[in-house]
């Protein structure tokens, strides 16, 4: 996990607030997690930067937009609770799986989930399972290379079963606009 | 060990009695502060989250459940019953303890939160997300306010017919554990307990 605490995220609200973290998260209405294996290090995004570095920016810019509104949680192999703001390149596989079970704790009444992902996880139809399970939406945004179909497929599967939207971001390279679109149009 | 029923008085803040334990003493309804609350049996009834032998972590911290000295997991009648009792406690009218208006206000805010039982569902994912973060991750992101009393712990109740274990030293009773605390009642009546900066005693109301 990336120590570092960005304007508008849990810890920085938490901070301003002078309450526990416990306490900021009830104002999040947004848990982004944020697919950090190592495929996200591919340099096919605008300016020859990493899809990671990508996910990043935009993640700033969204937490700058929307103070507490957005809880980001990361994955690979591992996962991993985010309340700076900012996922850690981790690099390791992609249990989406344990992922998804993570954060069923907050499938809440009033509560997104948006998934940011290549859409290649260790285990589709485990992971499948347990968004199935899931009462919120889960919107997803692929990432991945438009040669990869079957990543971008198994992504849309998982979305349709939760009810929720898939969309490409087209490496990466729209995330911004693609999540501020996933938000408004609820 | 003994098992006993003790009323308590008042209970003071924790400190070092020279005895390298931080606890508190307990003023019994015998006129002698005859009872030592060593402070993690404390925090262990309240709920604050601790590490035995590592009093100094920061990971001692205060949640809305130890504030209203309610369990996680309480039931909306536990957490109902735990309210009225702190706010009883600390009503600001009856409770001369300096800072009690601002815990007054502590235990009607947490009260807002856990009483609603969206927020509540809310306020345990958060919870529950915190809880997976590994200690340095804890300190660099404010996961939690720390809970730092440069006067020693208070506890949030501070009287009661409270059933322990324990045994008896140095003509005290040490406690190891709390077993239950009820409030002291006599002809429908609640005894509230504080102790105004100065006096030489505890001021006793009856409410």
């Amino acid at each position: 996990m990336n120590n570092q605490i960005i304007k508008g995220s849990v810890s920085a609200i938490a901070q301003q607030n002078n309450m526990g973290l416990a306490e900021s998260f009830l104002s999040v209405d947004v848990i982004i997690l944020c697919d950090v294996s190592g495929s996200m290090d591919a340099h096919d995004s605008r300016g020859g930067r990493t899809r990671y570095e990508i996910m990043c920016e935009e993640l700033t810019s969204l937490q700058k937009g929307l103070p507490g509104k957005i809880g980001v949680v990361q994955f690979d192999s591992q996962v991993q609770f985010c309340p700076g703001g900012l996922p850690l390149l981790a690099g390791g596989g992609t249990n989406l799986e344990k992922a998804l079970k993570f954060v069923k704790v907050a499938d809440l009444e009033g509560m997104k989930f948006i998934l940011i992902s290549d859409g290649e996880p260790d285990d589709r139809a485990a992971a499948l399972n347990v968004a199935k399970t899931f009462t919120c939406k889960i919107d997803v945004i692929y990432v991945g290379p438009e040669s990869s179909p079957s990543g971008r497929a198994f992504l849309q599967d998982l979305a349709k079963a939760t009810g929720g939207k898939a969309v490409t971001a087209d490496r990466a390279k729209e995330l911004g606009s693609t999540i501020q679109t996933l938000l408004l149009k609820g | 060990m003994t098992m006993k029923i003790l009323e308590v008085h008042y209970l003071g803040r924790t400190k070092d009695h020279n005895d390298g334990l931080l606890s508190a003493y307990a003023y019994l309804s015998t006129g002698f502060w005859g009872a030592v609350f060593p402070e993690d049996v404390l925090k262990k009834w309240f709920e604050i989250d601790f590490e035995p032998n590592q009093t100094q972590q920061p990971n001692k911290v205060e949640t809305l459940y130890s504030v209203l000295g309610a369990r996680h997991d309480a039931n909306t009648d536990e957490l109902r019953t735990a309210f009225r009792r702190m706010a009883r406690q600390w009503h600001p009218d009856l409770c001369r303890e300096s800072g009690a208006e601002e815990m007054f206000k502590k235990i009607n805010h947490a009260n807002s939160i856990l009483s609603d039982g969206r927020l509540r569902a809310r306020y345990d994912a958060g919870l529950a997300l915190e809880a997976t973060l590994k200690q340095e991750q804890v300190q660099a992101n404010w996961v939690s306010k720390p809970y730092m009393d440069p006067y020693g712990y208070r506890s949030p109740l501070r009287c009661g017919n409270i059933m322990v274990t324990g045994v008896p030293r140095n003509g005290k009773f040490v406690v190891d554990q709390i077993l239950e605390w009820q409030d002291i009642i006599k002809n429908n009546q609640t005894l509230v307990v504080s102790w105004p900066m100065g006096a030489k005693q505890p001021l006793e109301i009856w409410s």
